[in-house]
């Protein structure tokens, strides 16, 4: 894949956000509508293409954990709050490097986390499980060793103990279970045909209704990995 | 002691035939002395029932039990099939050449001080593996305890306690839950077909062990001791064909924070090998175990019973305590306990006493109808469309009546024998039940096999285990494996 070619010649060990999303698309992984903008211009005619409400996050290669650095606002509803947020989110990065990536906003209550680890053992395994800032506290997670099947996805998300969120409850549409379970056969897939892929995180995958958007996602390389 | 003659039996090709049904061994390390390790072992086997011929080989003595010994694997009046080794770490390579020179292909190194000591251990493991490699030997170890093949009356290992032969097959990293379990298993009533010690896997492995045990007809469950798997994806594979026909419980241990190592993504961090392992058990159709007791004890029901086609369980009591045990474990395993229809429960009430509660638990409470609660009301419920298993509880046999005998001192009068023989006859009747109706019977007792009953009903297939809680996990654990089963005839199993 060009995306981790690239990262890989520049000597990075992480795909930004937005290269992360190519990838999974180009597995046939639901992400979200975005663009890059470099500029209040590009700022603009990004979201406009996309619609409001928008979410804006600062991107840079560098940047993995987002929340931590307050780079994201969310909810942006018009341009002048769109220009008011690349300005503060750009203040801190460097001038080189000034780019937000302009989201559309997904509006769901339920996520989950699909993720990749390469296992020295048993090679690329695929994570499924409750997402949010949660995850690591909850570890509600369950795992398939690559490549997955069809019924191997549907058990491990029946495995979870909040598995029930992926039913209809609280008037909320029941998961489209057959688009979940591409996306983690997908995943497995990007392991097993990308040997530089070490991990990946799919965290915030969002249930939009019922179908899965995925809202944030970073693929760490390791080039010597296989 | 079942004596059978030695086998010329090829499982499936592996490299495990000839080590666990060798028509002839040479044992390396015992003498005539206690003191030497080896020697119980090659005690074991000369008195263990195993029909084959046995060469010990000694520096010195010229006689060892009563048998030839031997200077030297070279001066065998022929190779042997399996050189057992039970000599200082230092001796065995050149023991190994030998065995290469003399025509010997198959080993158990029993020897420690391989790669489990160090980066020094495993290069002197390496050496070993070259020079087999060399003479096309195979051999399990270093660093085990050995083999038990109940099929020949052959143990290999430390302890000497071979209850009768049974269906449960061992493959562990652990020598001693080979070895020093044999007590245990006696007790439980736990026969088993095959136990092999895998010790570093150096050559042989779990893998070899999991196909030979699923090809070989006296293993009908397999009971795994895991500490990490040298070859998973082959372990995958192979336990993908097994586990649709023969069940598999694993025990896992290793794992906890051991393997976590820092991440840059939540995945990698939160990846422990115990989590990874939980999915490749539950992809492989391998039922996982969380505790020693659970893993004998699931491979023993498993072994032992029909599989329940669903979840609806009778609860059979002669004591309340018991049966609300049982009942409360049931609903925390996914089983469920569904009281009677009323039609059923008048036909309980009919012939139990006032004070026995017909719903579901039944509980017939103290009393000494033996055929009520062997004979009429497991025949009464099991046949029932909607009840697919029975647990049980409320054997008592002879032994309390020969306590309260001694204590009578001949001021009252109890006819031992006649109650003896009665017991017997429903018993006898009773382990036909499973089999009659294809569903299984689990029981539990707080006596164990001094109680002839309990003896009885272990030798002859119903599982007694010394709490509730067991047998109910027990039971769960046939629901959980027909579940397996039932997932592969779905997914088609196109592995």
């Amino acid at each position: 894949m060009d995306v981790i070619k690239k990262a890989i010649e520049q000597g990075r060990k992480m795909l930004s956000e937005h290269e992360s999303k190519k990838l999974l698309a180009a597995y046939g992984i639901p992400v979200t509508k975005e663009r890059l903008a470099r500029n209040v211009g590009e700022l603009k005619q990004a979201a406009s293409d996309i619609g409001y409400p928008i979410v804006l996050k600062g991107h840079s290669p560098s940047l993995a954990h987002k929340t931590e650095k307050g780079l994201i606002r969310v909810d942006i509803r018009n341009e002048q709050e769109a220009i008011e947020a690349f300005n503060e989110i750009t203040e801190n990065v460097e001038n080189n490097e000034k780019a937000v990536l302009v989201q559309e906003m997904i509006k769901g209550q339920r996520e989950l986390v699909v993720g990749l680890t390469r296992d020295p053992q048993f090679g690329p395994c695929v994570m499924f499980g409750l997402g949010g800032i949660f995850t690591e506290i909850l570890k509600d997670i369950s795992f398939r060793v690559a490549p997955l099947e069809k019924h191997d996805a549907l058990e491990m998300m029946r495995e979870i103990k909040g598995h029930k969120i992926l039913d209809a409850v609280r008037g909320m549409p029941a998961a489209d279970i057959d688009a979940l379970a591409d996306i983690l056969i997908a995943v497995g897939r990007i392991g097993l045909e990308n040997d530089d892929v070490k991990e990946i995180d799919i965290n915030p995958l969002i249930l939009q209704g019922s179908k899965p958007v995925a809202v944030d996602a970073l693929v760490v390389l390791d080039p010597n990995g296989a | 002691m079942v004596k059978l003659l030695v086998k010329d039996i090829e499982v499936s090709g592996s490299p495990l035939d000839k080590i666990l049904n060798p028509r002839s061994i040479a044992f390396l390390g015992g003498s005539n002395s206690i003191e030497n390790i080896g020697t119980s072992q090659l005690l074991n086997i000369i008195k263990g029932g195993y029909q084959g011929k046995v060469y010990p080989v000694h520096p010195r003595e010229k006689e060892i039990m009563g048998l030839k010994a031997y200077l030297s694997v070279t001066d065998l009046p022929e190779p042997a099939d399996v050189a057992v080794m039970v000599i200082p770490n230092t001796a065995v390579p050149e023991a190994l050449e030998q065995c290469g020179k003399k025509g010997i292909r198959g080993a158990i190194i029993i020897t420690a001080g391989y790669e489990e000591m160090g980066p020094e251990g495993r290069r002197l493991q390496d050496h070993l593996v070259q020079i087999a490699r060399k003479h096309g030997i195979r051999f399990l170890g270093p660093n085990c305890i050995g083999i038990i093949n109940s099929e020949i009356g052959l143990n290999t290992t430390w302890f000497a306690h071979l209850y009768k032969p049974g269906h449960v097959g061992i493959a562990s990293q652990s020598g001693s839950y080979v070895t020093q379990t044999l007590p245990y298993f006696a007790n439980l009533g736990l026969g088993l077909s095959k136990a092999i010690s895998v010790g570093n896997q150096a050559d042989i492995d779990m893998v070899d062990c999991l196909e030979y045990l699923g090809a070989d007809p006296q293993t009908r469950a397999i009971a795994l001791y895991i500490e990490g798997l040298k070859r998973p994806r082959q372990f995958m594979e192979v336990a993908r064909k097994i586990t649709p026909r023969k069940p598999v419980v694993a025990i896992y241990v290793g794992g906890t924070d051991a393997g976590r190592r820092a991440s840059l993504s939540h995945t990698g961090s939160i990846s422990g090998p115990d989590e990874l392992y939980d999915g490749l058990f539950r992809q492989c159709g391998i039922l996982r175990a969380w505790t020693l007791t659970d893993l004998f004890d699931w491979a023993l029901a498993l072994a032992q019973q029909p599989l329940p086609s669903n979840n609806r369980i009778i609860v059979l009591s002669n004591s309340g305590g018991p049966a609300t045990s049982t009942a409360d474990e049931c609903n925390r395993q996914g089983l469920e306990v569904p009281p009677f229809d009323i039609e059923i429960q008048k036909k309980i009430r009919a012939i139990t006493p006032l004070t026995a509660s017909p719903k579901n638990p039944i509980d017939i409470t103290m009393n000494y109808d033996l055929e009520l609660i062997f004979k009429k009301l497991p025949e009464l419920t099991l046949q029932l469309d909607q009840y697919d298993g029975m647990l049980f509880y409320g054997i008592f046999g002879p032994i309390h009546f020969e306590h309260k005998i001694k204590m009578a001192d001949r001021s009252i009068e109890i006819p031992l024998d006649f109650f003896r023989n009665w017991m017997l006859e429903v018993c006898e009747a009773f382990v036909q039940i499973p089999e009659k109706y294809r569903k299984p019977i689990i029981c539990s007792c707080f006596c164990g096999r001094e109680d002839e009953a309990v003896a009885f009903l272990q030798d002859h297939g119903i599982p007694v285990y010394p709490a509730p809680e067991r047998a109910v996990r027990a039971m769960a654990a046939l629901w959980r494996y027909k579940q397996i089963k039932d997932n592969f005839k779905l997914s088609g199993n196109t592995r």
